[in-house]
Order: C-alpha cells, then structure tokens, then sequence
C-alpha cells in the first residue's frame, strides 16, 4: 500500500521503537514541578539583591514596604508573563503542528509571531493603545489572524513541507517589511531602534498592567486550543477520515485558527516576538507521548512556560552589561535546533 | 509636536550620553578659528544649540538661518526669535545657496554638509557638547568671538556667573543651615532617569548641574559611567529622595518610555519626590542652564526640609 | 444499517461527477462499487461516508439523513476507510487502531468502555496482535493496510466503507483483507467496497453496482452484472471465465482489450 502524498508520513528514522511514551501523569506532573520550581527562582533573580522569603512574608502580611514592591510590581509580573507567554507558544505551536500534520509549524516560522508583531506596533506607535489600552493586544491578535489566515489560504490543505515553509517565509517577509516601514513612519525617532525588541522580544520591566490586559485574551485562546485534542487526534488519519470520525473539520479550523490568533497574538503584543519555543517543545516532547497529537497539548504548555521561565532566568542571572534580549536566548537554542532537524528530515527523505 | 519629541530625545540623548567621547576635552574642540577680520554678515547655524548661541548673541540681521528645530518652544529656548529667521535642514543644498560667510555647526551631526562647506572653504564654527558649567561658558565666549560680539558674549558669561552665585549663595543659607546648632543634613540623592531607563553619569553636563543645585547623583555614587542603564529595581532599592526626569508629553508614544511609565516608580516616589525639567533648559550650553540648576535646587531644598521633618516610613531590610 | 443512497447528483464546478446515481445496501450483504478509472467510485464513497455533501439527492441511513441522526451518532455507526490513507504521525500500531474509537472518546477524554475490547477485536481480526507496540512507519505495505482497516474495524460500527483497500496489495494479502471483509459482512454489518480487481470483486461480493461515466450502467449480482457485453462495453476489455470446481463460482479474469474487430478466445472449460 502505497504512503499517499497528501498525508505525509514524515521522516522518522525506521527503525522500531516502542512509541508508547511516558505516563501522561508522570510527564504533567514533572513539567508542573519544574515549573514551580522556576517560578521561585525567577522572583528571586533580579537586579536589584531582595531577600524573596521575607519579602513574600511582608506581603502575606499585607505590609507595604520596598521589597513588596519590586516584588510585587516587577517580578511577580515578569514571572506571571513567562508563564503565559511561554505556554502560549508551546501550545500554539503544538496545535498548529497538529493541525496542519508538519513538525516543523511553529508561530514564529509560519509567520503567525511576526504578523501579530505588526499589528501591535501599528497599535502602539499610532497612538491607539495610549487611548485604548486593550488595543494593544488586539492589534497583535488581528495581525496573528491575519497570518494563520493567509498561511491557510496558501499551506492549508494537504500541503507539503516545501510548501508550508514557503508560505511561512512569504509571511514573515511581508510582516517584516511591514513592521520596519510601519516603525519608520512612526512618529518617534525611537521607534526605529526598538525594532529589536519586536523582534526578539523581552519580558524586562513589564508591569502587573500587561498582565491584566493580556491574560484574559490569552486563557481564551488557551482554552481553546487545548481542547482541540481529539479532533486533532483523528486528523492523524487524514481530512476525509477525520470527518467520517465525526470531527466538524470548518469547525475545527476556525477554533484553532482563533486560538492562536489570540493566544500568541495577545502574547507578542506585549512581549515581542519570541521564536523557536513552539518548534523546541512539542517536538522534544511527542516521542514521550506516543506522538499522539491530544497528548502532546497540554505538556507542550507546560513545557513551553518552563523554557520561556528558564531562558527569562538566563537573562537576567548572565553578568552582560546590557540585559539580553530573551528571544536571543531562544533563538540560541532553537535556530541550530532547526538546522538539525532540516538535516535530519533532508537525511530521512534522501535515505 | 511630533518633531519637538524627535529633537527633544535626540538632544537630550546626545547631551547626557555622548559626551563620554568629550570627557578628555572639557575646554571643547573647536574648527580653531581665528578672529574675523570682519564681522560675519551671513549667520547660517546648523546645530540646535548653535541656534540659540547664535540667536541670542548676533546682531541683529545678519542670520541668515537656522534649525528647524529651534522653532519648537518645548526644546528650544529661542522659539520665539526663530520664527523671523528661515530654517534649514542641515542640507548642502540648503546652505550653499545662502553664500554664508560663518557656519555653526556641531561636532558630531550634518557631517557631510560641514565637509563639503569646508571644500568650498566656508568658514565653519564646530561646537561639541560642553560637559561641564565652564566648558559651556568657554563655548559661549569662543562663539561671540566668532561672530565678532565678544561684548555680548562677556555680558552673557557675566550675567550666567552671577545667576548662578545667587542659587547657590541661595541654597548654602537654607532654613536648615540657619538653625543654630545643627549640622547641615547630608545632600539629597537624585537620579536622573531617561527614556530606556537611561541616566547620567559623572562626568557630564547633568552631572555638574545636579551638584551645583545642591545634590548627589545616584549615578556617580554607583560609579555608572557617563552612557549607563539603571535597571528599574535598582532605582528602586537604592531609595534616592528625587527622581528627574525630562518633561516630555510622551506622545507619540515609543517603547522607550514606558519605563518612565511604570506603576512602580508611581508607587515609589510621591509627587513630590518627581521633579521634572523642561529639555530645553539642559540641553544646551546658554543661560537656561541656570534655571535649570535653580529649579534642582529648590526642589534639593525642599528634599533636605522633608528629611529634616518628616520620620522615614519603615523600609525592609534591604542589604547594601 | 441499511444504506440507501438517492437519486446522489455531484458537480465539480460544471462537470458533473455524479449523475442520478441510486444504490442500496442491506446489512449482511458485501456490496461491491466498480468500475473504470474516472467513473466516480470515490466520489460516491464519499457521499455514502458522509464526508462530502451531495448537490442533489440524499443518502439516508435507515431512513433517516445523516443531519437528523447526528454527526457524532453517524461517526460511531458508520466507519470509512480513505483511499491510499496513511498516518501523520508515527504512532504505534495499538494508538493507531485506537483512533477508531475517537467517536466513542468523550469531549474531555472520558472513558471510553468498550474501547479495549474493541480494538482488542479489531487486532485480532486483522492478525495484528502481535504488532500492537510497533511503530507504523516500521510496517510493510500489507501490515499498515491492515492496520488502519483494524482502525476502521474498531469503531465498531454497524457500516463500513472501504475505498480500494486492497489496490496496492500482494496477492496474499489482497485475499486476507476481502476475507476479513466478507467475515464482517456475514457477521450483520453492511460492507461496501471499491474495487478495481474484478475478480475479487466477482468472487467476494454479494452484489455489484458497475458505475460508467458518473452513473449506474448496472447493479446486480456478480454474474448478471459482469456479461460480457457489459466488459466489452464498460471496460473495454474481454474475460477469461474459468471454474475451478462445479461448487465454486466463476472467475472472471479481464484477459484481452478490446478493439472492434479482434475474434474473441474460448477459454477452455
């Protein structure tokens, strides 16, 4: 029987393994230590030397005092946004992959990251988000639709890799033209320089104001995304077989469509664009769940907010004179990540 | 509005950043001209605060032009005067037309329009940042000089001097000194927070302004150079009793204020304890430069009552 | 299940795939859909499936159309298998079967009780057992065959549908799959079959519906519906018929394309 062309079997290496995976509770439960775990270390790490047991004591007493405040105003923000931010990209990215049936989806390598990116600057440097505060996320989500929007159009069905890819360029191209046109006009002469944040992303001096305005917008496209798994799981099989299994296809699409527009839009709004966490996570991730696309969601979360989490932490904690930027730390891991894999899928298809 | 932001950044940046590189030359570079045989007829200025020297110190008629810049009242202080005078861009074709027979312009920007007016042996003026009160002084005297109004230039120096003796004469004999008996409290902290989360190091024109004024900058006593990033929770926990910054009307909007914006610098400091400056006041070498130190030091005054009177609220245990 | 399709009219743009094609399928019964390249056998599986809407015509699903009983109610009855189908990701053989029981899963993973059972079933039916834990991209042509008709198997649902299952298949295999497919019949369910291999479908099914050009040229059984006029006319070609044994059944094998003048060989008895 022949693998037909328009349900790529990827490259995996043939050699027989037990695809299995870990138990799910076990994985969950690893990811959500990990998670704490961090969590604790980035309140602790910082600038400014703060003693985080007694600031924390002073604010369950309800004290007000320095070092509630840099706690409470600057870290617990910073901390909250990695989190968010961080299992947004996971997820998204591990949605998409499922959606589309390509490893190599991600936000940032689709296109979906740098359009949102656009649309947030126009909603920022235009004055909108000064007026409107929620303009601000809802630009990086109208800008994040209209990317899966135009990937869909051009990647959508059946698509191969090349093709996805392509598009994924085409959009990040466009978007990226548009965003340093967009920030050269803007009226500031510092938009120009701040490019880099857009680009790359950064979670420093963000404010509990960020957290309030994003939050809501990203738990929905959370939401929705993660409940996507069984559909995704029977579009494993193919569209046709996926519909015969009872999974309302248009409905599907626009769910994650949406998902992700608000996830990672409302998430690059405020952060910047941060690359390769929705490439790195699901894809070291899927061999410990049996490559199961349902199974794969809520752990790529997770583990989306654990590497977001632990790279903040890098940031701040490498002894440079200027704070790197945080998708520089990413884009560190998951750029030669990439690479591999291209190599990797390049050796499969050849061998 | 929008361009009054740019320039208002751009100056205050050149200003307090860049002269790291002038630090070793607090006398100032200049084009080393020699007296004019005769006095400059066609004025041309190319450089912000070249607008305002040449502005306040020409006679009257013989500028042909300035920046564009200096018809914006938040970063120039000779708004007024520009407005009877054309402006320029800093462009070549601009100047050349104007046959001027004194270009002043500054040391670091329109560099190739100065290069091509000194091919077309244009005698050009170039003036870098002054950082510090006399380096200023000295940039005042050098361009009446040049502009044949050495008069002027000395009236100027002279009125400055003695602004300046009466705001610190004004400061030494606050209500705290006069109190018989009590030692002096120790000069406020003030930190200079920029756009980026920029200040202002020793060594800079800010620097010798917030001392004169009566104060400590945080920036020097934490040793950051003339061009350094205060991060945020170190601004915090070092507690400083003022906070200045720029009066910019932060619209149109850049990431680079947000800083200034966050709610915990609101929750740090009271009202009080956040002075704002006016840019134009010091970001070049005149004599606003003066107000700008009597405004540090009535606000230092004020700090140093509020110290004196008022009980610290109890801070955590932060160590050094 | 029965299956009654009426009256299915389906247009791509203006060129009409399906013109007023009307079958039936009665359970217990191996309904084979042949037919040239182009006549549109997957076009009308499809249809049958559920997964593409007809312009004109119904299909209903004893006597009830798929929008009164419900899509979640219809994917748990009624299981289809795609032509030259594959599987994204590199599960293993027991997760892809498992797929089959996706109607069956509650919304947030809820337990799905006979779910073991069935896909136990559908392993053992499809003597893949002992494959359960191997990855399918380790798996020959046959076994992946295999196993995502044991996926279809699973979902244990009255109809199954099977789009040219066997069209890449060694001949070992090819006989391995219409047995398991005959079984299913015999055991109550409606089976409905493309094929292109006449004489597995001669020999397995029950009846035959022979589709030509986008409408039905004839339905029947096997051998009122494979005359030789109708190969020479349908599929231009002419056919062996050979006997093994008195009990068995005729075996048609296309032997010789047909051109206007060619004499026409006896096979000898």
């Amino acid at each position: 029987m022949t693998r037909s062309a328009s349900v790529p079997v990827t490259a995996w290496p043939p050699r027989s393994r037990r695809a299995t995976g870990a138990s799910p509770r076990l994985l969950l439960g690893a990811l959500a230590v990990a998670l704490l775990a961090l969590l604790v270390v980035s309140l602790g790490v910082g600038r400014a030397p703060l003693d985080l047991a007694a600031a924390a004591a002073q604010w369950w007493r309800g004290e007000q005092t320095l070092a509630t405040l840099v706690l409470t105003e600057l870290r617990v923000p910073r901390a909250l946004l990695a989190i968010l931010v961080g299992g947004s990209l996971g997820l998204a990215g591990a949605a998409l992959q499922g959606l589309l049936r390509n490893p190599l989806a991600e936000p940032g390598i689709v296109g979906v990251s740098s359009c949102a990116a656009l649309g947030a600057v126009i909603a920022f440097y235009s004055g909108w988000s000064v007026a409107v505060p929620l303009a601000l996320p809802f630009g990086g989500i109208a800008g994040a639709l209209l990317a899966v929007l135009l990937l869909y159009a051009l990647a959508g069905r059946n698509a191969g890799t090349l093709t996805l890819i392509l598009a994924g360029v085409a959009i990040n191209g466009f978007a990226g033209a548009a965003t340093a046109l967009a920030l050269n006009l803007a009226p500031n002469p510092y938009a120009v320089t701040e490019i880099v944040f857009w680009m790359m992303g950064s979670l420093s001096d963000r404010s509990m104001t960020h957290v309030q305005v994003a939050a809501p917008l990203i738990l929905l496209g959370l939401g929705l995304l993660a409940t996507s798994g069984r559909a995704l799981d029977a579009l494993t099989l193919g569209e046709d077989a996926a519909i015969s299994l009872g999974v309302p296809l248009a409905r599907l699409r626009a769910q994650l469509v949406l998902g992700t527009a608000l996830a990672v839009g409302a998430s690059v709004a405020i952060v910047g664009a941060v690359g390769f966490v929705g490439l790195v996570v699901p894809h070291l991730l899927r061999p410990l769940v049996g490559h199961q696309p349902s199974r794969l969601l809520l752990p790529s979360a997770l583990g989306g907010a654990v590497l977001v989490q632990a790279a903040d932490i890098a940031v701040r904690s490498i002894p440079l004179g200027a704070e790197l930027k945080l998708g520089v730390v990413t884009a560190l891991l998951g750029a030669p990540f990439f690479l591999w894999l291209v190599l990797r899928l390049r050796q499969e298809s050849a061998g | 509005m929008r361009l009054r932001t740019s320039i208002a950044a751009l100056g205050w940046w050149i200003c307090s950043g860049v002269p790291a590189l002038a630090q070793g030359h607090a006398a100032g570079i200049s084009a080393g001209l020699p007296p004019p045989a005769t006095v400059p007829q066609r004025i041309v200025s190319m450089n912000l605060c070249a607008d305002e020297l040449v502005l306040r110190l020409a006679a009257p008629g013989t500028v042909r032009s300035v920046t564009w810049l200096a018809r914006d009242p938040l970063i120039s202080n000779v708004a007024r005067q520009a407005q009877q005078v054309p402006v320029n861009r800093g462009l070549a074709e601009e100047i050349v037309p104007l046959q001027p027979d004194l270009v002043v312009a500054g040391t670091y920007t329109t560099r190739t329009t100065v290069a091509l007016l000194k091919r077309l042996k244009v005698p050009v003026l170039e003036l870098d940042v002054p950082s510090n009160l006399s380096a200023a002084l000295q940039q005042i005297r050098r361009v009446a000089d040049a502009l044949g109004r050495s008069a002027e230039g000395a009236a100027m120096v002279a009125d400055m001097e003695a602004a300046l003796a009466r705001v610190q004469a004004g400061s030494k004999s606050g209500p705290e000194a006069d109190r018989a008996g009590a030692a002096p409290s120790p000069r406020p902290v003030a930190a200079v927070y920029s756009p980026n989360g920029f200040t202002v190091g020793a060594g800079s024109m800010v620097h010798e302004l917030l001392t004169r004024a009566g104060l400590r900058n945080l920036a020097a006593e934490r040793r950051i150079d003339n061009y350094g990033r205060l991060p945020l929770e170190l601004l915090l926990v070092a507690q400083p009793d003022l906070l200045i910054m720029n009066a910019i009307d932060d619209r149109p909007p850049a990431l680079a204020y947000e800083v200034l914006r966050h709610p915990a610098l609101r929750q740090a400091f009271r009202p009080a304890q956040i002075v704002t400056v006016p840019p134009a006041w010091w970001t070049c070498a005149g004599p606003h430069l003066v107000d700008a130190i009597a405004l540090l030091a009535r606000a230092a005054q004020e700090a140093q009552a509020q110290q004196g009177s008022a009980t610290r609220s109890a801070h955590a245990a932060v160590p050094p | 299940m029965r299956l009654s399709a009426c009256d299915i009219t389906v247009r791509a743009g203006a060129t009409p795939l399906l013109r007023g094609v009307s079958i039936d399928a009665a359970p217990g019964e191996l309904l084979g859909l042949i037919g040239p390249n182009g006549a549109g056998k997957s076009t009308l599986m499809r249809v049958l499936a559920g997964v593409r809407a007809a312009d004109q015509g119904q299909v209903l699903y004893d006597a009830r159309t798929a929008a009164q009983i419900g899509r979640r109610a219809l994917a748990q009855r009624l299981a289809y298998l795609p032509q030259g189908g594959g599987s994204a990701w590199p599960l293993n053989v027991e997760a892809l079967v498992a797929l089959g029981r996706v109607p069956h899963r509650g919304a947030f993973g809820a337990a799905d009780e006979a779910g073991p059972a069935a896909i136990a079933r559908a392993l053992d039916a499809t003597d893949l057992s002992a494959l359960r834990t191997r990855t399918v991209t380790t798996l020959s042509g046959g076994e992946l065959a295999r196993a995502l008709l044991a996926r279809t198997l699973a979902v244990d649902g009255d109809a199954l549908l099977a789009d040219e299952p066997v069209a890449a298949l060694d001949p070992c295999h090819q006989l391995e799959v219409m047995g398991i497919l005959r079984q299913r019949a015999d055991a109550g369910g409606t089976v409905i079959v493309v094929l292109h291999d006449l004489a597995l479908a001669a020999r397995f099914c029950d009846r035959l519906v022979l589709l030509h050009g986008g409408s039905v040229a004839a339905q029947g059984r096997p051998d009122d519906v494979l005359t030789d006029e109708r190969l020479a006319q349908v599929y231009r070609v002419r056919a062996l018929r050979l006997r093994p044994d008195l009990a068995s059944p005729a075996a048609v094998l296309p032997w010789q394309r047909v051109a206007s003048t060619e004499p026409f060989l006896e096979a000898s008895p």
